[in-house]
């Protein structure tokens, strides 16, 4: 009984479209914006600081990395997960993180984390909405779990 | 020596809150100087720039009907440091300190463990989105203590019952102090309600009489802000609910139904409204906002970093589920004081805003506390633990505050509206040589600018002022003194006159002598003068 709800619940879900992200990075446009970005905040610095306390603020791994972090952090934006999930979807997806946490499942945890960021070298950051689905649902599962 | 460590805290929140106040943001913004310039008013002829003696309930200043509080908290400090950015900013940056003490005393009171109420008063010192607001003239920081101590006083209530007093009492002043909070304090007081629900009945006499005197220094605003228009103006103009693309969108889908009666259900405006609010409620969870850049409005960020560390991120995440998984008992009030805070801001436009959504800074501090307490507790290298961390939390800050000092004043001087203090100061010497003034509007409300930086007495300029109100009831200052606010200057032909316009915008026929540029060398004003 509770697969057949949990099916028709990720059935509906599916169902519902998926909108696109407020914010389409990848990994293209994150290799784009690297150069204006060191180029603009070194010379801002300007000449009269020390070359060395530029090189280790605004480096290429610095601005690499706080690229990746937030086009990892953009494909967890709540309102993009709401427009995709609706308010339902939004509260189970959140139970599954909690469910997760609660039960250390580790592929689910491992799959959860890594799917923003295996996103990231996907073009189309649509496919973010495919694994809100998936997460919801089993969030779902999990949630009519605590029901005998 | 814990008692050490929070001297040097508070040593640090003052530091960082106070060096280089006047230089870092650039310049004052026209509300900073609004407020500073209302208060010297209130200091040397308890009326305030319109003429009204001590209001109550607001100050008019250009329109936007200010609220009083942090007005009156910058009397003092014009008396003591004159007529200055510093003595204007200084009310923020004193009761952002302020703030970071109680949150320390408001942390032992939830967790009673010394070492998390000081990490989370040591967070809140370092955080970027408090700095923001310590360092400038928020009347929301000052806000954000208020109701800060009042939640600390109201949980005091559970030992002694007067304290309910002192608790109603900051939750009114921030109400007085700033318009977001008349938003937050219904629903926190709602929260705490249910949170001390035993005391509040045990305790009820107190209680009600308490509520009593709050209900009667409420009224007053309370009248104001739902009886006038000019209470109702800030929130008509900010509010999603006056928008009418989700009435327009309701219309078009029920037509598309052919307005049949089911048709009229779903497609309800009230649904669409709700989807709106919804959005702008979630949008104040965005982690780009929280954790990378911060408000989209670089006067209330940076926009290098995040409203929070990132390590804060790593931090919170545990302290959310040592809270739930403990079932500690303040999780209510904390999860509660997070889940309301964005209830109020989501109403307006422009999400997520962290000015408006300040009451809710120091939770996510407190909650990192508590995560970094319980990780600590719970790994096994616990030196290794500090140790990285210290690392992490120090080339944080030294970014920030590199980003901060260096970059920030640089970026984004024309968004302080950097200039007009410099502008004021070239046409100061000249200003008694010549029979009038012409200063163009464009960047508005140039007059407040020329009050404060010339210290005009404020009984001269309101024998002399000339001031309408348009149809929004915002307030237009014409003229005073020998200077004539415009922004059509071509049609003041006068000899013997000086022009301040925009840049390229001089009259025909006027000598240029100087063009004002803010920090990043673009021109803000040409000033000129017609012999």
């Amino acid at each position: 009984m509770k697969i057949a709800i949990t099916m028709l619940f990720a059935i509906f879900l599916i169902l519902k479209p998926i909108s696109t992200p407020s914010n389409k990075c990848n990994i293209n446009t994150i290799f784009q914006a690297m150069p204006p970005v060191i180029w603009y905040e070194q010379t801002i610095d300007g000449k009269d600081q020390p070359p060395t306390l530029t090189r280790f603020i605004h480096n290429k791994l610095n601005i690499f990395s706080s690229q990746m972090a937030k086009c990892y952090a953009y494909r967890l934006d709540p309102v993009d997960i709401y427009r995709s999930l609706g308010i339902l979807g939004l509260f189970f997806w959140v139970y599954f993180a909690w469910a997760m946490s609660q039960y250390l499942n580790k592929p689910l945890i491992f799959a959860f984390l890594l799917t923003p960021f295996i996103t990231i070298f996907i073009p189309d950051p649509r496919i973010m909405g495919y694994s809100y689905k998936i997460f919801a649902s089993i969030g779902f599962w999990y949630f009519l779990k605590r029901f005998k | 020596m814990k008692k050490y460590i929070l001297v040097l805290i508070i040593l640090t929140a003052a530091v960082l809150r106070l060096y280089h106040l006047e230089k870092v943001p650039p310049s004052l913004y026209w509300d900073e100087i609004s407020l500073g310039y209302n208060a010297y008013s209130i200091l040397k002829i308890a009326r305030d720039e319109h003429g009204k003696f001590l209001p109550v309930t607001n100050f008019g200043a250009f329109g936007d009907y200010k609220p009083p509080g942090y007005i009156y908290a910058t009397v003092p400090s014009i008396a003591i440091f004159d007529l200055t950015e510093f003595a204007v900013r200084f009310p923020s940056a004193f009761f952002g300190i302020l703030t970071v003490l109680t949150v320390y005393f408001l942390t032992k009171k939830l967790f009673v463990r010394e070492t998390i109420a000081l990490t989370a008063a040591l967070f809140l010192a370092i955080s970027p989105w408090h700095l923001q607001f310590s360092r400038a003239a928020f009347e929301s920081n000052m806000a954000l203590f208020f109701s800060t101590a009042g939640i600390y006083f109201f949980i005091k209530f559970k030992d002694k019952h007067w304290y309910i007093f002192p608790s109603l009492i900051c939750f009114l002043t921030a109400m007085y102090t700033f318009t977001g909070q008349r938003l937050f304090v219904p629903f926190i007081l709602i929260i705490l309600g249910l949170q001390f629900k035993e005391e509040i009945i045990k305790n009820y006499k107190s209680v009600l009489l308490a509520i009593l005197l709050f209900l009667v220094l409420f009224f007053p605003l309370f009248k104001f802000a739902t009886q006038t228009i000019e209470g109702r103006l800030r929130f008509d103009e900010v509010t999603i609910f006056k928008d009418l693309k989700p009435i327009n969108d309701s219309t078009e889908e029920r037509r598309i139904d052919d307005f049949k009666p089911w048709a009229n259900i779903i497609h309800n405006r009230r649904f669409f409204f709700l989807h709106e609010y919804l959005i702008n409620y979630f949008d104040a969870f965005n982690p780009s906002f929280l954790f990378f850049k911060g408000d989209i409005n670089p006067r209330l960020s940076p926009q290098t970093v995040g409203e929070l560390y990132l390590f804060d991120l790593f931090l919170i995440l545990p302290g959310i589920y040592f809270l739930i998984k403990n079932k500690h008992k303040y999780a209510l009030l904390l999860f509660g004081w997070i889940l309301i805070s964005p209830l109020g801001p989501a109403t307006a436009r422009e999400t997520p805003h962290a000015l408006r959504m300040a009451h809710i800074l120091p939770t996510f501090q407190i909650i990192a506390a508590l995560g970094l307490a319980s990780l600590y507790s719970l790994l096994r290298f616990k030196k290794s633990l500090i140790i990285f961390l210290s690392g992490i939390v120090a080339l944080s800050i030294f970014s920030y505050l590199h980003f901060y000092y260096v970059h920030y004043p640089l970026e984004y001087s024309g968004e302080w509206q950097y200039g007009y203090k410099q502008m004021v100061n070239y046409v100061s010497p000249l200003y008694p040589k010549v029979d009038k003034v012409f200063v163009s509007d464009y960047l508005g409300r140039a007059y407040i600018n020329f009050l404060f930086y010339l210290k005009k007495d404020p009984y001269e300029y309101l024998k002399t002022a000339d001031v309408s109100r348009d149809n929004l009831f915002f307030y237009n200052v014409n003229s005073f003194d020998k200077f004539v606010f415009t922004n059509n200057m071509e049609n003041f032909d006068s000899g013997n006159s000086l022009y301040v316009s925009a840049p390229g915008h001089l009259p025909a026929g006027t000598i240029k002598l100087k063009t004002v540029i803010d920090l990043n060398s673009y021109p803000v004003f040409d000033i000129g003068i017609k012999p």
